[in-house]
């Protein structure tokens, strides 16, 4: 067993359930506070496409999230200053990190466009990224349930 | 020969939608082609839902809309139909993504990928192979790291 294996791994994994509180509250301002305060006309008749701001405001979201990556990064020197961690897959798996905040902050982006709360957006979102989670479930094996209990599960 | 638990296409479907899942591989180190085919399309149906128009006025956003209500229900009905068409799309993208699998391996040692002598002994095998595994099932997910590695001619 590798430190990659002891240490990283679950520390990459852990990562990714912060994401999953973090997430719906970097996003769930983006469109709902334009609506709730009226300053979404004025961004909707500016010379920009609509596709424009759509982006612009998802990668500003995104680079927050990179940020807040990069700082939990911070730990890893000292795992380099005291072993020799193999460091690609570490890179490997902030892409990974990258990428899934990437496809949760589009999605929140699309919650954030429902409502004109961004308390609402925000509840919303972090519900499906949970139901996004907890769906995994059903494919681990090790909780294996009993036959009966398959018989009355919808699927 | 593994006995994963008996699993219906419904819940490979709704499984394959989990985010958790699609990390894993990430976390390993291992750069999986479909996993980023997945997590791309994630974002692309996000975006897409963003800026699709929800009324006849354009923009994604609530104007007062212009218009009788039949015209409206008419385009109600061809925004659907392009959301389905993308859905449908990136359905197609993550199926054929899933039927060629292509990984990089980035640990040192290849951790997670065989040996050419494991691959010039299997493929010399004249029998099927069975393989038991024994242990606790806590440590159940580990050897199915290890299993992941293995191409299909293997796991049978």
């Amino acid at each position: 067993m590798s430190i990659n294996e002891i240490v990283i791994r679950p520390v990459l994994m852990n990562g990714s359930v912060i994401g999953l509180f973090l997430i719906p509250m970097i996003c769930m301002r983006l469109f709902a506070e334009e609506k709730r305060s009226g300053t979404i006309e004025l961004l909707m008749t500016s010379p920009v496409r609509d596709i424009e701001v759509i982006l612009g405001k998802w990668l500003a979201a995104v680079v927050l999230y990179a940020l807040t990556l990069a700082l939990s990064a911070v730990n890893l020197t000292f795992l380099f200053a005291y072993g020799k961690p193999d460091w690609k897959p570490i890179l490997i798996g902030y892409v990974g990190l990258l990428l899934q905040g990437g496809a949760l902050l589009a999605v929140g982006t699309f919650f954030s466009t429902l409502t004109r709360n961004q308390i609402i957006a925000g509840v919303s979102s972090f519900c499906v990224f949970l139901c996004l989670w907890i769906i995994g479930w059903l494919l681990s094996s090790t909780p294996r349930r009993p036959r009966r209990c398959w018989a009355i599960s919808p699927w | 020969m593994v006995t994963e638990f008996d699993s219906t296409p419904a819940t490979k479907v709704l499984g394959y939608l989990s985010v958790v899942t699609h990390l894993e591989p990430f976390t390993k180190g291992l750069l999986d082609v479909k996993e980023v085919v997945y997590f791309l399309s994630a974002i692309f149906l996000g975006l897409f839902l963003t800026a699709v128009p929800r009324n006849r006025c354009g923009g994604g956003h609530k104007m007062n809309s212009v218009g009788s209500k039949q015209a409206q229900t008419k385009f109600s009905g061809y925004v659907t139909l392009y959301i389905l068409v993308i859905v449908a799309v990136l359905a197609a993208a993550n199926y054929l993504a899933n039927q060629h699998d292509a990984s990089y391996d980035s640990t040192k040692n290849k951790l997670y990928s065989l040996s050419n002598q494991t691959d010039k002994v299997v493929k010399g095998l004249k029998q099927d192979v069975a393989i038991t595994y024994f242990d606790r099932s806590t440590e159940f997910s580990r050897a199915r790291d290890l299993l992941a590695a293995t191409p299909t001619f293997l796991r049978g």
